[in-house]
């Protein structure tokens, strides 16, 4: 996959004697969406991090679009493009929603979004509020959201930003059945859009709706990478998940290739 | 007749307090830095507008030099001495996940601003002498306006006037532009809004600028209405800190409120008895962090 947009080779991280990553490699294309899983503790947070640039890797290198970000800080990778969602909501709570989007607008991406008059930011902060269907309560302090809605704002921030690489870090967990499918309809269509996507996700069949290749970590190492479905089926995930876990997802996923072999109830 | 004259007097000294306090307040709510240098730096910049007032310069030109070199000067401190500073506390990017990383680098900031205050004192009393000084304002700060029975000073009117004017406008900056709303995304969670292509670094330079263009701004005042010397900053970051803690930590209303309560608090203090009037401030400081330690009206902005 030469084109890739995002590149990511070799990336170690340890926090003493815990490691997160050991030599992680992974690609991601425009316009492609990859799934990350794992059980708690394999280190998937910590590889966002690494690749939005809130943490440094200790080895390895990170490269956005052909170019090493491997140095930049957070800041500016959300300038080229790379926006975060963070699994617990991190709202700026002496702010608005609207506000919250703003920022994100007015802020990243200048270097490549940044064309149209000075209300542009404005025009693109709502558009992000209505793409996630939170104009109802745009001038509510951000503070006072319930979870649902902060689950959101942290999409509609990080749209707002107009990324060209979306990281999301667990925004199905908690959402209703009828909720649901609107979040996996919403990352289908940026994806069709020629946003990539890293999304790590628990609520299995939400992924396995929208991703195009799943990779899965455990103890901060790639463990299974490829198409989904065989990923999921793959001996050492099963044993990562305990089988109960893939058993449970893939029953009601719309699984065209459906009767798994090697599994049993 | 006393008693109304003090109430008056003490709105106007409030006035120049909350001035004072306005860079302080804005400092800390942005960063949670208490900047300790922040009295030494008014008097720096008093003395600044005094050297150049006495080359010549009318008054209101030394202003508008003062001002912007501070603002330029807070830029600088900031990038220079704050941030690495802040980097030792959980790596400059606090808040959010990262909390409860804070250890013993948490006082770093602070204690930078400590060795800035030392320093620069000394310094100015190498350079100034101990001697106080003020700068002439060609009898304004001896004019009065009469108002009914009393007379009410030109000079603390105008620095009152120009109290509310600063935080106003700062309060409108904070509140209404891009790199005012950024400011204060980054004061809520830093990490985040870097995510969001907001450099905290830069953000936090730029509130220490316009602290310091404030601050600046406060300093002139106080050496146009107040013998000072190289020492009066100690006295100036005392008032000053009051003020915040009375008002709020991190509200800018608060602050002037803050100013007001204090400088009444001097005015009629000294009405009863005129050696106590400090001291008077000082237990009114002291009795509102009993009563309400988060201040008169806590924390509703910037963060």
């Amino acid at each position: 996959m030469s084109d890739s947009l995002l590149r990511v080779t070799g990336v170690a991280k340890r926090f003493g004697p815990v490691v997160t990553a050991r030599d992680v490699s992974f690609e991601v294309a425009a316009g492609e969406a990859l799934g990350l899983v794992g059980p708690n503790g394999a280190g998937k947070t910590t590889l966002l991090d690494i690749v939005g640039g809130t943490q440094r890797a200790d080895a390895g290198t990170v490269v956005l679009d052909g170019r090493d970000i491997t140095r930049l800080g957070a800041a500016a990778r959300a300038d080229r493009g790379i926006a975060r969602s963070y699994q617990v909501p991190r709202p700026f709570g002496g702010l608005t929603v609207y506000e919250n989007v703003l920022v994100g607008a007015s802020f990243a991406g200048q270097r490549h979004a940044r064309t149209g008059p000075a209300d542009d930011a404005g025009a693109q902060a709502w558009h992000a509020l209505e793409v996630t269907g939170m104009t109802e309560v745009a001038n509510t302090p951000s503070g006072s959201l319930r979870l649902l809605d902060r689950k959101r704002l942290e999409v509609a921030r990080a749209l707002a930003t107009r990324p060209r690489l979306l990281l999301l870090d667990e925004i199905a967990g908690g959402l209703t059945d009828r909720e649901l499918p609107q979040v996996v309809r919403l990352v289908r269509s940026l994806r069709d859009d020629g946003v990539a996507v890293v999304w790590i996700e628990h609520v299995l069949h939400a992924l396995l709706d929208v991703v195009d290749r799943l990779m899965c970590l455990a103890a901060g190492e790639v463990i299974a990478q490829g198409d989904p479905h065989d990923v999921i089926r793959s001996p050492e995930v099963i044993e990562v998940y305990l089988g109960s876990t893939v058993d449970a997802v893939t029953d009601p996923a719309p699984d065209p290739a459906t009767t798994p072999p090697g599994e049993t109830a | 007749m006393d008693w109304l004259n003090a109430g008056v007097q003490g709105v106007l000294l409030g006035g120049q307090y909350a001035l004072l306090a306005c860079g302080l307040s804005l400092i800390f709510g942005v960063m949670r830095i208490v900047n300790l240098a922040h009295g030494v730096l008014a008097v720096l910049a008093a003395y600044l507008s005094l050297v150049l007032v006495e080359q010549g310069l009318p008054l209101w030109l030394a202003v508008v030099v003062v001002v912007p070199v501070f603002a330029a000067l807070g830029y600088a401190v900031q990038r220079g001495l704050f941030n690495p500073a802040l980097a030792q506390v959980g790596g400059g990017a606090r808040g959010g996940s990262g909390g409860g990383s804070r250890g013993a680098g948490e006082l770093a900031p602070l204690l930078v601003s400590f060795g800035v205050a030392v320093a620069l004192t000394n310094l100015l009393q190498v350079v100034f002498s101990a001697d106080t000084r003020k700068i002439p304002t060609g009898g304004l700060a001896s004019a009065g306006l009469p108002l009914g029975d009393l007379s009410v000073g030109v000079l603390p009117l105008i620095t009152l006037a120009v109290a509310v004017a600063v935080i106003a406008a700062v309060q409108l900056f904070l509140a209404r532009t891009a790199t005012g709303r950024a400011m204060r995304a980054v004061a809520d969670d830093a990490g985040a809004a870097a995510m969001m292509g907001v450099d905290p670094k830069h953000m936090y330079a730029v509130a220490t600028a316009l602290a310091f263009a404030t601050l600046a701004l406060a300093g002139v005042f106080v050496g146009m209405s107040t013998q000072f010397s190289s020492g009066y900053g100690d006295l100036v970051l005392l008032f000053a800190f009051e003020a915040v803690i009375i008002g709020g930590l991190g509200s800018l209303w608060g602050t002037l409120a803050g100013g007001v309560v204090l400088g009444l608090a001097q005015t009629i203090g000294a009405q009863i008895d005129p050696q106590s009037g400090v001291l008077a401030g000082h237990l009114v400081f002291l009795a509102v962090l009993v009563v309400r330690p988060g201040g008169l009206m806590p924390r509703s902005v910037p963060a």
